[in-house]
């Protein structure tokens, strides 16, 4: 777990392209080098659109299975498989259930997620982003990459295989749902609604169950 | 956009010892996961190194009956090895979109690739070294990425490599080597590779995400009923293993008939029985036990 410490500027993207290619040459660790790059991102992404931390977690080991499971369709955005990750992120919360069921065995397997800090202390849940998770899914992909994740049009267009044009116009009808839905949201919700919902998040209780020996 | 790949602040103070047990353990689990695929592909990639073994030897072969007759050998061999060459970076069947071109030349140089065709995927290189020289890599103007390079280059060996079209840095292929050592640049534009599509039974097998034992089978069948069609049968392959193992000679075919066939309904499998962490490569090769195995049984 050596990349846990700082990136170095103007490294990481080369180093993603690297590790990517010798992965697929079936370098294990080269694959684990990547997850060590983007799970940070990835899970805070994932914590965006699913308020449950159990949840949150899941994702975020569908996801780098489904990396390698779709290994084949992986795009690298200017030498980054961050912005595939993200965009699958979105994918997997959206289809949480059906995309955890593939993995249940593994993710089973998996010690139980440690309990996040301080709910109320996650960026996550703004009033914007507990109205990003009532979009659909375009909308979602196209605003937490260029409005949250900061990447230009021209590499979200890579990302999401569409033309750079189709980006522009998807960002700018996004950017008017949310407005929309955050004054409806601003409108309807007394003033300490906030902290009421991120304490009954605060509370939900795991539901991962362990199997009785169903695994070899 | 590497800024975009940086730790933010919090994620950089996380030293390693403050790692969970839960990330420490995914981590172990993709790690495996890839290390397994790559034993269970060791026969494919035996076939593909064999595939190009020989699409090489036919450069070779061809550069040399060329150069023969003309008095720039050097030259006249690699340009009629072009298009061998750019094909040995990558799949047989992988289509190769225009002409690819060869350059000669010496020392560290620079060599412009031009604008992608229409329909051009990838760019492929293949950098034969035709007297000594050390430490050699083939890259890209204004860029370290996206490059390959070998410590020492003896005559005859190549360095190849291939880089997506968005991923390029730059038109421009950058050769640094030892001063005065010889080689030859064949750069070409590769295509999509013809693979079909999964085949409707195959999306039927996955569509609820879940893989049983029977659709697992009946998948492989259907994979080897293709392989046979193709005139490549797999022989007797034995069916008792949690994995099934088998050799594919032809890489096309098998390609072509694990993309429609198989490919994905293996891999769900593979991932409803991931091997546990410490594995030595004989998880696979066990014997299937259905009673130990529920919910993948039917």
């Amino acid at each position: 777990m050596g990349n846990e410490q700082p990136g170095r500027p103007g490294t990481s993207t080369d180093e993603d392209r690297v590790d990517w290619g010798r992965a697929l040459g079936g370098d294990g660790e080269a694959f684990g080098r990547v997850f060590d790059r983007h799970r940070h991102r990835v899970l805070r992404h994932a914590q965006r659109l699913l308020p449950v931390e159990a949840d949150a977690a899941d994702a975020v080991a569908v996801v780098f299975l489904e990396a390698w499971r779709l290994r084949a369709r992986v795009r690298l955005v200017d030498g980054s498989v961050l912005p595939w990750l993200l965009v699958t992120a979105t994918n997997t919360a959206r289809n949480q259930g059906r995309a955890t069921r593939r993995y249940r065995a593994a993710l089973d397997r998996l010690p139980p997620p440690e309990p996040s800090p301080d709910h109320a202390d996650r960026e996550t849940d703004g009033e914007a982003v507990r109205a990003l998770r009532t979009l659909a899914p375009r909308d979602q992909e196209v605003l937490t990459l260029v409005v949250l994740e900061g990447y230009a049009e021209r590499e979200v267009a890579e990302a999401l295989g569409i033309p750079p044009g189709t980006v522009k116009s998807r960002l700018s009808r996004a950017r008017a749902r949310l407005a929309a839905r955050v004054a409806r949201s601003s409108d309807a919700e007394p003033h300490d609604h906030h902290h009421e919902h991120q304490h009954q998040h605060q509370h939900q209780p795991a539901r991962r169950t362990r199997p009785n020996g169903a695994r070899p | 956009m590497t800024h975009h790949d940086q730790p933010r602040a919090d994620d950089r103070g996380a030293p390693a010892g403050a790692v969970d047990e839960r990330t420490l353990a995914l981590r172990s689990l993709l790690v495996t996961t890839v290390e397994q695929t790559a034993r269970r592909r060791r026969w494919r990639s035996a076939s593909v190194g064999g595939a190009l073994l020989c699409v090489l030897a036919g450069a070779t072969v061809g550069g040399a009956i060329t150069a023969a007759a003309t008095p720039d050998a050097d030259a006249t061999a690699a340009r009629a090895g072009a298009r061998a060459a750019v094909q040995g970076t990558t799949m047989p069947y992988t289509p190769i979109v225009g002409d690819p071109e060869a350059v000669l030349g010496s020392g560290d140089d620079e060599v412009s690739v031009g604008a992608p065709p229409p329909g051009a995927e990838h760019l492929a290189w293949s950098l034969r070294c035709l007297s000594d020289a050390g430490a050699t890599r083939v890259g890209f103007a204004a860029s370290e990425a996206g490059g390959s390079s070998v410590p020492s280059c003896d005559p005859g060996r190549t360095v190849t490599g291939t880089i997506a079209v968005g991923a390029l840095p730059s038109r421009t292929v950058v050769v640094r080597t030892t001063p005065g050592a010889r080689w030859t640049l064949s750069t070409g534009w590769l295509g999509a590779p013809p693979l079909p599509g999964p085949s409707a039974a195959q999306q039927e097998a996955v569509r609820d995400g879940v893989v049983t034992r029977s659709e697992y089978l009946a998948a492989f069948h259907r994979f080897q009923g293709c392989m046979t069609a193709r005139g490549e049968s797999l022989g007797i392959v034995p069916e008792s293993s949690l994995f099934v193992v088998f050799g594919v000679s032809d890489l096309s075919a098998g390609d072509w008939c694990g993309a429609s066939e198989f490919d994905d309904v293996s891999s769900t499998w593979q991932s409803e029985h991931p091997a546990p962490p410490g594995d030595d490569g004989t998880w696979g090769d066990q014997r299937y036990d259905p009673s130990t195995d529920p919910r993948s049984a039917d």
